[in-house]
């Protein structure tokens, strides 16, 4: 068929032409219907914030109420780790007026993809600025506490962003605190029916050293230590031995990450239970669809597998 | 010391990694010998390399993935017999171009998607140490089938890589054999995906076979080294590859590589051959 | 006698050009029929016709009554001129011969006593006994051309179709080869042969057929070479270097 392109010569090229423009035409077709959101909104109309992942969307939006359209750059059921920013991500980011992201390297790819959106009107809050940070982990919006934090941060950045506004957003501020004091309360309370032997995790990233530390539990072992770099086979049989010495109940993975690897895991060492856990990004399970609802049903999972009473 | 050797042993995730190491092993390096005098190597890397596109619409559809590799692969194989047939040469230039599509295609598809949870990583490099009990028994089926195969064709398909023009002549059906290990081929790749990987597959394919070329003479000999080649070199490489700390299907196909040049000096410098 | 070959107003076109017009031939049992013409006259297609190789456009051929590829497996031999092989297939000249009875041979069947005998019996036919373990690649022109013929015999066809075996091999050889075909075709074997030499032609064959294309001339091969059809074509070719098919009677036709 290719031959025949070849050998009819100048008659073709006309045809040729034509089907790269259709097809051109039929891809990009496919991939628009993206940056609709964020377009320059009126100034009485709510704030186009950007967020990079889904689960910063809960802080935001409890803040800022109505005065706020929020979206996440990083799509549901994908690790912001492996992302990869699409033209239109450029695009949304360039008629945005605020983005909110979390520092400590977890954007790792964002800073090129901001230099391209060229817009100088982009204000950036780091929420995780001026918190306590572990090893530079950048999983601090795990611990309920922690959290709080970047409320404050979310609350400031919008002030600035909005003076007018600024006794709502502290209202919202103070009132969502207030919830995230209790979900603290609520899942101490329930951490603690668990059975201090079994108060063990091992997970397939590194994101609940802090959640731990606040609840008394202990990640003794992670499958992939840096993201997308896989486990090699002496170190799996270390994870299956020190799952074996510590009798540890239950492997935890993730939704956006084939279970496999956990699944194998599990089987050698002889646990019987391996649950999905959420921690960066939320909305297609109608169960955990914000910050509160993650958090209560990640514990009400972990402490029903560490054998405790939710 | 024995105890320090039989380590990785004792767990059952690298029994199950022994066990697919050496079945595909075994599987790629003897029906590699016929890649090799039949010049399929290409032909074995693009079938690995469309098969991606098969295991992201899998995915879409809710099918297993090994399913959706399987069709696109044997459909592949079908295709390119088919219209190299036809053309009566070697296609390298359409054949190329109908397998870097079929693998943008499924990277196409994979990108647009909000939400997906196939291991790309693991498609691409092989992840022998996720091989499942489901997944063993699956290998170690679909590889004694195609053994039987190539068992019962033994004779014809020897001929008919040798001397394909005298073969049809003689009554031997040039054509269905042809067909036929191009569906076998396409259903080793499959079965190596979970091992290699899809980039790593075509060097199993191609590499055990043209050492075992090397050094010997007679077509017999050539595929049992072959196969021998394949199946030492599996497992070794998983087992170095565990005191190495490194990925398995790269040391295996690391191994596989070293063996070859260490076959090529070893023929010069000493003329060995077997 | 049954006849072992016979094509009617057999044509064959390669993208319209034709390379074999109108041939009717017939060949039977126990006969040696040689085929004659200069390069490009056909008869390599004429033989891969009756090989069941090549399609006919139109016409039909027939080998014992049936269509060529409806025979059974190993009816048909055929030795091509030119063998298009990879010559560092790893084989020995056992190898090779023994591929002859492959055909025959059902699947999981081991190779049997018997089998071993016809190729030993192919083997020391055509003097290539000593050379049994030499690879392939070591051997001369005439030896690669026996191994093949060989190969042909030990599969006890029931046809033998030869393109040129004789060219490129030494007068000894040819008329060891001669010897060979001859015994096969007394023991009833018919064989078609296409050849460029026409000195011996009458101890060869039995018949002769002229074809340029189209049949020129058929018959006794003394009676065919007197008629000068082949001459008036082979000289016209030395002296115009292209071709003018002459009609048996001597008046020039494109």
């Amino acid at each position: 068929m290719i031959c025949k392109f070849v050998r009819t010569g100048s008659a073709s090229i006309p045809w040729l032409a034509g089907i790269v423009a259709c097809a051109t035409l039929a891809l990009t077709n496919c991939s628009a219907g993206g940056g609709s959101a964020g377009r320059a909104a009126p100034a009485a109309g709510p704030i186009p914030v950007l967020t990079t992942i889904s689960t910063f969307n809960s802080f935001v939006e409890a803040v800022g109420g109505p005065r706020v359209r929020v979206e996440s750059l990083v799509p549901v059921g994908v690790s912001p780790e492996d992302y990869q920013p699409t033209p239109s991500d450029i695009e949304r980011l360039h008629a945005a007026q605020l983005l909110v992201e979390n520092g400590l390297g977890l954007e790792a790819w964002l800073a090129r993809t901001i230099d391209n959106a060229r817009n100088p009107q982009l204000r950036v809050a780091v929420l995780s600025d001026g918190l306590p940070s572990k090893s530079g982990n950048p999983h601090l919006w795990m611990d309920p506490e922690l959290a709080r934090g970047y409320v404050r941060a979310a609350s400031k950045a919008l002030t600035a962003l909005d003076p007018a506004d600024a006794k709502l957003f502290a209202a919202n501020a103070r009132a969502y605190d207030e919830r995230l004091v209790a979900l603290e309360r609520d899942i101490a309370k329930q951490i603690a029916t668990i059975p201090p032997p079994s108060r063990t995790m091992i997970v397939f990233h590194n994101a609940w050293q802090y959640y731990d530390d606040r609840f008394g539990l202990r990640t003794l072992g992670v499958v992939e230590l840096s993201p997308g770099q896989e486990p090699n086979p002496s170190y799996v049989a270390s994870l299956v031995r020190l799952a074996r010495a510590n009798n540890v109940r239950a492997v935890f993975a993730e939704p956006e990450y084939s279970p496999k690897l956990i699944q194998t895991l599990a089987e050698s060492a002889g646990i019987r239970t391996v649950q999905n856990l959420y921690d960066d990004s939320i909305g297609n399970d109608p169960r955990v669809h914000d910050y509160i609802t993650m958090l209560r049903y990640d514990t009400a999972v972990i402490v029903r597998a560490l054998g405790g009473r939710s | 010391m024995l105890d320090a050797l039989l380590a990785p042993f004792q767990y059952e995730f690298m029994q199950r990694a022994f066990v697919a190491a050496i079945v595909v092993g075994t599987l790629c390096s003897t029906i590699g010998t016929y890649v090799v005098l039949r010049k399929l190597a290409f032909i074995g890397d693009g079938i690995a390399h469309a098969s991606f596109a098969g295991i992201v619409v899998a995915y879409l559809r809710g099918l297993d993935y090994y399913f959706g590799a399987a069709i696109v692969a044997v459909l592949t194989a079908l295709g390119i017999g088919f219209v190299t047939r036809r053309a009566k040469v070697s296609l390298d230039t359409a054949i190329g171009v109908l397998f870097t599509g079929a693998f943008a295609f499924g990277v196409f598809l994979m990108s647009r998607l909000p939400t997906y949870n196939i291991d790309l990583q693991g498609f691409l490099f092989g992840n022998i140490l996720a091989v499942s009990r489901g997944d063993i028994v699956l290998i170690v089926v679909l590889a004694a089938l195609v053994f039987v195969i190539l068992a019962i064709i033994y004779r014809p398909l020897l001929y008919t890589s040798f001397d394909p023009v005298v073969a049809e002549a003689s009554g031997i059906p040039v054509a269905l054999i042809d067909y036929v290990l191009l569906v076998l081929l396409a259903l080793t790749v499959v079965i190596s995906l979970e091992a290699v990987g899809i980039v790593l597959v075509a060097a199993l394919l191609v590499t055990p076979a043209a050492t075992a070329y090397q050094l010997t003479r007679r077509f017999r000999r050539m595929l049992a080294l072959s196969a021998a080649i394949g199946a030492v070199c599996g497992v070794s490489g998983l087992y170095a590859s565990y005191y190495l700390h490194a990925a398995s299907g790269a040391t295996i196909v690391l191994l596989v590589t070293l063996v070859f040049f260490a076959a090529m000096i070893s023929k010069r410098l000493w003329r060995f051959s077997v | 006698m049954t006849v072992a070959v016979r094509t009617h107003d057999l044509t064959v076109r390669y993208d319209r050009v034709p390379a074999l017009e109108n041939v009717n031939l017939t060949l039977d049992q126990g006969q040696a029929l040689g085929i004659v013409g200069p390069n490009g006259s056909g008869k390599s297609t004429l033989l891969k016709a009756v090989a069941g190789l090549i399609a006919p456009s139109s016409g039909t051929v027939e080998v014992f009554g049936g269509a060529p590829r409806k025979q059974p497996p190993g009816s048909i031999a055929y030795v091509p001129q030119v063998e298009a092989v990879d010559w560092s297939f790893p084989a020995n000249v056992y190898d090779v011969v023994a591929m002859g009875r492959f055909p025959r041979m059902h699947a999981l069947a081991p190779f049997s006593k018997h089998d071993r005998e016809v190729v030993d019996a192919a083997l020391d036919a055509l003097r290539i006994g000593d050379l049994r373990d030499r690879h392939i690649s070591q051997l001369s022109g005439g030896q690669q051309q026996r191994a093949f013929i060989a190969r042909a015999i030990a599969q006890e066809p029931h046809l033998l179709l030869l393109d040129e075996p004789t060219t490129g091999v030494d007068a000894a050889t040819e008329e060891a080869l001669r010897g060979f075909v001859r015994g096969l075709v007394g023991r009833g074997m018919p064989v078609l042969m296409t050849t460029h030499d026409l000195e011996r032609a009458a101890e060869w064959f039995d018949r002769l057929i002229v074809v340029d294309r189209r049949v020129l001339a058929e018959g006794d091969p003394a009676a065919v070479l007197e008629s000068g059809a082949y001459a008036g074509i082979r000289e016209h070719v030395h002296t115009h270097g292209h071709l003018r098919i002459d009609a048996p009677d001597g008046s020039p036709h494109a």
